[in-house]
């Protein structure tokens, strides 16, 4: 047949690009030939706005970010402020942070991993992920009320303490997790189309993803290893044991089986964190206007996502100066034209949300 | 594995069985969707819902308008004006305004109330049919909440 391009448009009205997401393909017959992602249909001026509002007021604003891992925002955030005014946060607030951002983690991978399963095509798979994110969710209304935009994190602490019954129903929730997880590993691991649709699919060498800028469990699926948890440790997180999986292709079907062994190792810091649980108090001592002088910071955290940065610039006044946003979805979408490239037009839905993006975060 | 074994693998769709297995298993397992008018699944004890004010023992409205919510608040919810009554000890609002609309439930206005005076209700229903209803005034400020259940959602305060 003789070439032909031809240009379509994915999006932004689209159910597999997880948001408002255009993406602009040409295609010669089944193959495409590129990829131009248009991104900002979701932008609402987060950064800008950050400006007006105290250093307090933000943090229930970071929850709006990655609405799929609301609490890792708030942790990113508040560390960064934390950092810039010099607050030394007890012992037992940051075993109780990593308890909930290890939480957030397995809530925003079952997460992923029903919208993959679904875009690909396996719809029960996403009916017994978000069975299994339903739990968590409840553990997360029951420490601090919400569900989805937590704003479970304070600067300088945790807003409730971790009681003796919250401990026991976590345990509770995570004993059920591995079960949910070996039923969706006996549906698609083995499964020859989820094989055909992901082994070999959206390939990425170690190389091209560092110079892209990947971050997170895609990075890790090339077999790079690099874990901000285990390399820069935050928050208590160097006083855990875990491992950090590796894949070794880098295509679709490894970016599912890391972040499936990253479940598995966030159940792991889970536990150790509530059992080595430190006595003491859940908050320092913060000003209820926090004034901080001149000065600026740049910190980084591995979200589920990848990893998230804050940059924050104060000049003496409760309010910041600038704040700007490292977010991993923005980045990791950068190569998606890379990916697709070569690819059979339908792989494109996989790809893409194997990249796991949301565009809260990406559009700001 | 053998290449025979590979064979006899593929040939017996033994991948597909195993996953077949599994969700056939699932079918017969217990419900857990909640059908949700007819059933309602409880709140938990500390949930954000709507925030609403409350009075003491006696009666007597908590609320000093000292507006420490209305600081505390991020995103400019709360429209507060207060007067101090001949002969009375503290101040008492006069206009408590409360935007639904513009509300996030973060937890701030609780957490600085001086007299707890405004706390979270565990009514999670927000809708409304008009854009008024979004916005309470003092009185309804009373009604939220518990009370609020009389009513068919929390935006219009109509009745059933």
């Amino acid at each position: 047949m003789a070439f032909k391009e031809i240009n379509l448009n994915m999006g932004p009205q689209h159910p597999s690009t997880h948001g408002v997401l255009r993406l602009k393909l040409a295609v010669d017959n089944e193959v495409v030939l590129s990829v131009e992602s248009i991104i900002g249909y979701l932008h609402r001026g987060m950064e800008k706005l950050w400006e007006n509002l105290t250093y307090t007021q933000v943090v229930p604003l970071t929850d709006r970010l990655d609405y799929l891992a609301s609490l890792s925002n708030n942790l990113g955030y508040v560390l960064a402020v934390e950092k810039l005014a010099g607050i030394e946060v007890p012992r037992r607030a940051r075993y109780i942070r990593v308890v909930l951002a290890e939480l957030q983690r397995l809530a925003s991978h079952l997460a992923w991993l029903g919208f993959q399963a679904n875009d690909i095509g396996a719809m029960s798979v996403l009916l017994y992920g978000f069975e299994a994110r339903e739990t968590i969710l409840d553990v997360f209304e029951e420490y601090c009320g919400a569900r989805l935009t937590i704003h479970g994190i304070r600067i300088g602490g945790v807003p409730h303490d971790l009681d003796a019954a919250l401990a026991a129903r976590i345990r509770k929730v995570l004993d059920g997790i591995p079960r949910r997880l070996a039923d969706i590993r006996a549906l698609l691991d083995d499964n020859r189309i989820w094989k055909q649709r992901t082994v070999g699919v959206g390939r990425i060498a170690a190389d091209d993803a560092i110079a892209y800028g990947l971050t997170g469990p895609c990075l890790r699926a090339c077999g790079a290893a690099w874990d901000m948890r285990k390399d820069v440790p935050y928050s208590s997180y160097d006083e855990f044991d875990f491992d950090v999986p590796l894949g070794r292709n880098g295509d679709v079907y490894d970016r599912y089986l890391v972040r499936l062994e990253e479940i598995c190792q966030s159940i792991r810091i889970v536990r150790q964190a509530l059992d080595g649980l430190p006595e003491g108090e859940t908050s320092a001592k913060v000003p209820r206007v926090l004034k901080v002088a001149p000065a600026e910071v740049f910190h980084t955290i591995e979200a589920p996502k990848g990893i998230l940065g804050f940059y924050i610039r104060s000049n003496g006044t409760d309010k910041p100066e600038r704040v700007k946003m490292k977010s991993p979805s923005f980045i990791n979408l950068q190569s998606v034209e890379h990916m697709c490239k070569g690819n059979l037009f339908s792989d494109v839905v996989g790809i893409l949300g194997s990249l796991d993006i949301v565009l809260g975060e990406i559009d700001k | 594995m053998s290449r025979i074994g590979r064979f006899l693998k593929s040939f017996f769709l033994v991948d597909m069985l195993r996953g077949l297995a599994v969700t056939l298993r699932l079918y017969f397992s217990r419900k857990v969707t909640v059908q949700y008018p007819e059933q309602v699944q409880e709140p938990a004890e500390r949930f954000r819902g709507i925030v609403r004010l409350y009075r003491d023992d006696k009666g007597e409205p908590l609320c000093i308008a000292c507006k420490a919510c209305q600081r505390a608040c991020g995103t400019n919810c709360f429209d507060i004006e207060g007067k101090k009554e001949e002969g009375a000890k503290v101040m008492r609002p006069t206009k408590f305004d409360w935007k639904l609309d513009r509300c996030t439930f973060c937890g701030f206005c609780v957490e600085v109330c001086p007299t707890n005076a405004i706390r979270f209700s565990r009514e999670f229903r927000l809708t409304g049919t008009d854009k008024d209803g979004l916005l309470f005034h003092l009185p309804d400020m009373y009604l939220a909440g518990e009370d609020l259940q009389s009513y068919l959602c929390a935006g219009c305060r109509r009745p059933r």
